[in-house]
């Protein structure tokens, strides 16, 4: 028996010696691998020819390896292998991307903590990214920038300085950045069909949405299967419903800025904020709203819209997009009434001049940076710039052009396909074939908003990263639905950039606003759960005095600061 | 259990210290099988578990990954401290320590209750069907437990449904809605989920129980509720008390998936404990010294709990885990 | 069956009703969740998102079932699965139980260190990083070693083991000793037979554990070479997950439409799940019977 344990132990010693021994490829595993590229700077002039989308093909492969956050590895791959093939064959470039099914941050932090990471790392927060560079770990790209990089800093323009450091140098790049392409934002939806039927004036005021909405219901009290119906439901704990209200009050995240005396004051300290309170309010004392609206998660909403159940939405205008003609387009199949669908309605408050409702931060919170291991940084910095071209932005977004993918240069024009045009179709015909083809498989640094160029097809508006829409000659949207979703959406979008504020991990204002973040929730379904006006008013006040205690006036002050201090970062170097 | 102290370092004077030696290396070597086997169980924990337990410092210094800790600041106490200056903090404590006890109490009995139910069933088909149904619930995950609970016990759902239709109410019960039925809601959520997998060892340890004290017990003239409580119970005492020290030592564990789940804000109240918080202002907010921190007390409290309870255990019931 | 010396009284007959009513009571509470998930499994994928599924399907279909396992590698990784289970539970088995058997042995004199050595261990741990780099080091990344040997000893098994092992008669176990007999004998001959049912809660524990542990996949396994059946599911359910912790408006859209449909979330949930719920019956028969050891208790 005492062979037994020997032998069991023996095994055991083994088995793990095997595992470990077994595995010679552990340090490449997680895909550091920079030493076979680095002898690339020698080549520079020995370029071969320019390509017939701007890029210098070199003479010897250049490899780029770059972590890119979550995503599942297996299907990552699968997913880029005609880019891939593309890039391979056409620019002389391969790429190996990284991705995990780990949290982004929690792998960041473990690379860190290892040493282990890859030479480029995108779209990360701009926190790690602040990590990264505080110890040492990111490369200066100020000259490499200034030789190889005139398409980024062209149009990126002034809002580079917002990335730099106090003392002027640049380690990290926006990803994904770029003026809004929306037309709607926060806004206020309704049933277009039964808006329609009823034959009531369109709503420009809070008031008068809540008038057509009571209206509405009173028409239309319960669905087809005897379903209470209810104005609002939601699916953000609440916070949706002061979000959009915020908007139409043109508060500028969530603060009244005072722009001659630099001042913000948050929600809860305004007039408005208690007028918002009891707007929100009344919908709940008057039975309009789900009384499960604090408990639904989106999926429970968008049963809830699916089954016509939802007349109206406060909030960002995709939801009811995603939750009502999608999913209906996809249910009903031939029988689908474009009618049958929500329109996204700008509303503001009277007595404002503009609304906020459709924010756009042009620098995005997504960064890029190359670390210390990068011994190529010319060659990456020669790619970024080719991404950020515009031609680049397009094949990066919408994978290589030809007769068979969504897009084609013809003439010299980037045309998208006709078919491609069928908006009730758009999953089937556009963003199925994009995937097919990889497209944004390998987005490292360009941008995800508007992208705006003479050679882009002329028949198609606010092209993105992401989307585009077809118009007609007149301007008008060439798809019918889309044309009554967005017929009284303004579209006039706010530049929220400079409000940007970055919270330090250590730094205690960060745990004030977490603090804040925690209670306004509460505090909000509180006040909006009153069952009188005076209650609501007294749980307003107790909420305002108790958020002013947990620090609120210095979470004001930290914001204007903020502001101050990007305008004028924002105005510095500008030659 | 008389237990034996074993002496590392015996001291003494020198002259019986070589015999206390010689002693020692007797017994060692009486021994030597079961340490040879301990040696291998020593080596592994001191890898797998005591090695990797300098990241606790990291607790006392304001660490950020990737630095070597020679060049992160000394901050000593500064996030033990930070804790207990937090908003609300004795709010999340008070909410920790309820949901704890509500768990070690009704969750604690609960599962002990079924395996004696389960040892009554007389046919062991069913018994068998009736155990393995029981422990399904485990295997689902709380996001969907979750909604089939708001599906449930909604404004519109199906308890309230009938509550109307058979006239008790007239208008819907916020379960979900209102802090007061939280701690309720949750701890019948924790024991659907688990009862059926925690009575597993007890179901187990029943197994052991020798069947001639039942004979014997049937000789004496004991009924089926005196079995149970003179036979079967005293024979799973040793297992009882063991999961309730080391349940004891968990009571600031209360959860976290589930009540982030099936709080909302209006539950907030009610629904925070310290992992949730910890999560949020450590590990959200990329605090990793304030989260070890705070891991750290928790487990300091924990075994400290633990070791009292397991002598209060020792002295009434000369039943001790260690 | 109920064993002959126990009367059969009007009230026990009382109490059989009610406790058997109870267990159909209980039975349908417990399978509930798991019938739901059946039947939103088997209900087409776009009928699903508008609710309101309680007890049967409205639209039957299979496709979900289809679509799992024509798009992933699933039989891979549910071989890996299985090896992990038979691999992980057997040496965790052995080395806890043996770990178990020297702590209880009572004149050995390193019995109450070894215990606490163990027990600091259920409560302090050194937290991820530390212990990511000890699986760097010791180089058993992306190696199938990585799922058993850090499991290997477990504080919490070798307690329920030797609290069972508490009280066993010891006269057996002494002879043996007397016989010369190894220790290693002695347990496995001995007190292992008698623990038998303990043994099989704790393989039910172990399997399921081992079965349905994720983290320690995506974590230490970044190629994706020894990915379990678990990780299938747990990729589908971190999706969610990360959709809601998106900031960007237009990377929440797109990330929304792409989520898996909630029934073939809940196609995936059975076809991981449902392997490993028979685990328990089979462990099942160590639990019923009982051992009569009175024949050692002189």
């Amino acid at each position: 028996m005492k062979k037994l344990l020997c032998i069991f132990l023996m095994l055991l010693l083994l088995a793990t010696l095997g595992g470990c021994g077994g595995n010679t490829a552990v340090g490449n595993s997680s895909g550091v691998e920079t030493g076979e590229t680095g002898d690339q700077e020698g080549n520079e002039e020995e370029v071969l020819h320019v390509n017939e989308f701007g890029w210098e093909v070199p003479k010897e492969t250049i490899t780029i390896t770059y972590y890119a956050g979550y995503d599942d590895p297996a299907e990552a791959e699968k997913y880029a292998e005609p880019m891939a093939k593309f890039y391979k064959e056409k620019f002389n470039v391969e790429f190996k991307k990284i991705v995990y099914n780990v949290d982004m941050v929690e792998r960041l932090n473990l690379m860190l903590a290892s040493n282990d990471y890859p030479e480029v790392i995108t779209w990360m927060p701009d926190d790690m990214a602040e990590r990264f560079i505080m110890q040492g770990k990111a490369i200066e790209l100020t000259p490499y920038l200034e030789k190889y990089g005139h398409n980024i800093t062209r149009r990126l323009g002034k809002y580079l300085n917002l990335l730099k450091t106090d003392d002027g140098k640049l380690y990290k790049l926006p990803v994904g950045w770029g003026q809004n392409p929306n037309v709607a934002g926060w806004d206020f939806a309704v049933r277009y069909d039964l808006w329609k039927k009823a034959g009531l004036p369109i709503y420009k005021t809070p008031e008068e949405y809540y008038e057509t909405l009571k209206k509405l219901m009173q028409m239309y009290p319960t669905n087809a299967n005897g379903e209470k119906v209810y104005a609002l439901s939601d699916n953000s704990q609440g916070a949706n419903l002061y979000g959009a209200m915020l908007g139409a009050y043109g508060f500028k995240n969530g603060f009244k800025v005072d722009e001659k005396t630099g001042e913000f004051t948050h929600w809860i300290n305004t007039d408005e904020g208690l007028e918002i309170a009891r707007y929100i309010n009344r919908f709940i004392r008057e039975g309009m709203m789900d009384p499960d609206f604090l408990n639904n998660k989106f999926e429970d909403w968008q049963a809830k819209v699916m089954n016509e159940r939802v007349i109206g939405n406060i909030g960002t205008w995709w939801h009811v997009w995603v939750a009502g003609h999608e999913a209906w387009g996809q249910q009903e199949g031939e029988n689908y009434n474009i009618e049958k669908r929500f329109m996204n309605v700008t509303v503001k408050a009277p007595g404002v001049e503009e609304h906020t409702l459709l924010g756009s931060n042009f620098i995005g919170t997504s960064r890029v940076i190359m670390t210390d291991k990068c011994t190529q940084p010319e060659n990456v910095m020669k790619w970024w710039n080719w991404e950020c071209s515009e031609l680049g932005t397009m094949i990066t977004a919408f994978g290589p052009p030809g007769p068979e993918n969504v897009w084609d240069i013809v003439d010299g024009k980037w045309m998208f396909k006709d078919s491609t045009f069928d908006n009730a179709r758009k999953n089937e015909v556009f963003h199925a074939v994009v995937e097919k083809w990889g497209g944004k498989a390998y987005w490292m640094v360009t941008s995800g908003g508007l992208l705006e160029h003479p050679n882009i097809d002329p028949r198609v508006t606010r092209v993105s990263t992401y989307d585009f829409w077809p118009i007609k000659e007149d301007g008008s949207f060439l798809d019918p639905g889309v044309n009554i979703c967005w017929q009284y959406t303004d579209g006039k979008s706010w530049d929220s950039t400079l409000f940007t504020v970055t919270f330090k991990p250590d730094d205690p204002i960060t745990t004030v606003k977490q603090t804040i973040d925690d209670t306004l929730p509460s505090e909000w379904a509180k006040i909006i759960m009153s069952k009188t006006d005076a209650e609501l008013e007294a749980n307003f006040m107790a909420a305002r005095e108790k958020l002013n205690s947990l620090g609120l006036h210095d979470l004001e002050k930290f914001y204007a600061d903020s502001y101050k201090a990007n305008v004028e970062k924002f105005n510095q170097l500008c030659n | 259990m008389p237990g034996i102290r074993i002496n590392i370092r015996p001291e003494g004077e020198a002259t019986t210290k070589s015999s206390k030696l010689n002693k020692l290396f007797k017994r060692l070597y009486r021994e030597k099988e079961l340490w040879f086997i301990a040696a291998f169980a020593i080596v592994w924990i001191a890898i797998f578990a005591y090695y990797p337990m300098y990241g606790i410092i990291y607790g006392f210094f304001n660490y950020v990954p990737g630095k070597k800790l020679s060049e992160c600041e000394f901050v000593g106490l500064k996030y033990f401290i930070e804790f207990f200056k937090l908003p609300d903090v004795w709010l999340i404590i008070r909410n920790t320590l309820v949901i704890s006890t509500l768990n070690l109490t009704i969750g604690f009995i609960a599962p002990i209750i079924l395996a004696l139910l389960f040892n009554e069933l007389n046919n062991i088909t069913f018994k068998r069907i009736v155990q393995t149904i029981s422990y399904l619930p485990h295997f689902v995950s709380w996001v969907v437990v979750a909604s089939i609970i708001f599906s449930m016990l909604g404004n519109e759902g199906v308890v309230n449904d009938m509550l109307i239709r058979f006239g008790f109410i007239d208008k819907p019960i916020g379960f979900l809605g209102e802090g007061k039925y939280f701690w309720g809601l949750l701890t019948a959520a924790n024991i659907w989920k688990g009862v059926g997998w925690s009575s597993i060892i007890y179901v187990s340890a029943i197994a052991r129980i020798d069947q001639e004290l039942y004979q014997a017990g049937a000789v004496d003239g004991l009924g089926r509720l005196g079995m149970a409580w003179h036979i079967t119970l005293p024979g799973i005492r040793p297992t009882i008390l063991l999961l309730f020290i080391l349940g004891i030592g968990g009571i600031l564990n209360a959860g976290f998936e589930q009540q982030l789940l099936l709080g909302s804000p209006t539950t907030r109240e009610y629904h925070e404990v310290i992992d949730t918080y910890v999560y949020r202002y450590g590990i959200q907010m990329g605090r990793y010294s304030f989260a070890t921190a705070v891991g750290f007390m928790k487990s300091f409290i924990g075994l400290a709990l633990v070791i009292v309870t397991n002598k209060m255990s020792k002295k009434l019931t000369d039943m001790s885990i260690i | 069956m109920r064993a002959p010396y126990i009367k059969n009284t009007i009230s026990g007959r009382i109490f059989d009703f009610f406790n058997v009513t109870f267990m159909v009571i209980l039975m349908f509470i417990m399978l509930y969740p798991f019938w739901n998930q059946l039947i939103v499994s088997l209900n087409e994928g776009i009928d699903t998102a508008r609710g309101g599924l309680y007890f049967w399907p409205r639209k039957f279909t299979l496709d979900n079932y289809k679509y799992m396992l024509s798009e992933s590698n699933l039989g891979r990784g549910a071989a890996i699965s299985v090896l992990r289970v038979v691999v992980g539970t057997t040496t965790c088995l052995f080395c806890s139980g043996i770990l178990a058997y020297i702590t209880t042995v009572r004149w050995f004199s390193g019995r109450r260190f070894i215990r606490l050595l163990y027990i600091i261990t259920m409560y302090f741990s050194g937290g991820m990083i530390p212990f990511y780099l000890l699986i760097v080091k010791l180089r058993l990344m992306d190696t199938f070693t990585v799922y058993w040997l850090p499991g290997l000893f477990s504080a919490y098994y070798m307690l329920l083991i030797s609290s069972y092992m508490y009280n066993l008669p010891e006269a057996l176990a002494e002879s043996a000793r007397i016989d010369g007999a190894s220790e290693i004998r002695i347990y496995l001959q001995i007190v292992a037979p008698m623990c038998l049912p303990v043994f099989a809660a704790i393989a039910v524990f172990s399997a399921v554990g081992h079965w349905n542990s994720w983290f320690d996949v995506i974590l230490y396994n970044p190629s994706g070479k020894w990915d379990t059946l678990q990780v299938y599911l747990r990729k589908i359910l971190l999706d969610v997950e990360q959709v809601g912790k998106l900031v960007d408006e237009q990377k929440k859209m797109e990330a929304m439409r792409k989520l898996t449909p909630v029934s073939v979330r809940a196609a995936t949930t059975m076809i991981v799940t449902l392997p490993i719920i028979f685990t328990y019956p089979f462990f099942q028969k160590y639990f019923i019977g009982g051992i009569t050891i009175g024949a050692v208790k002189e």
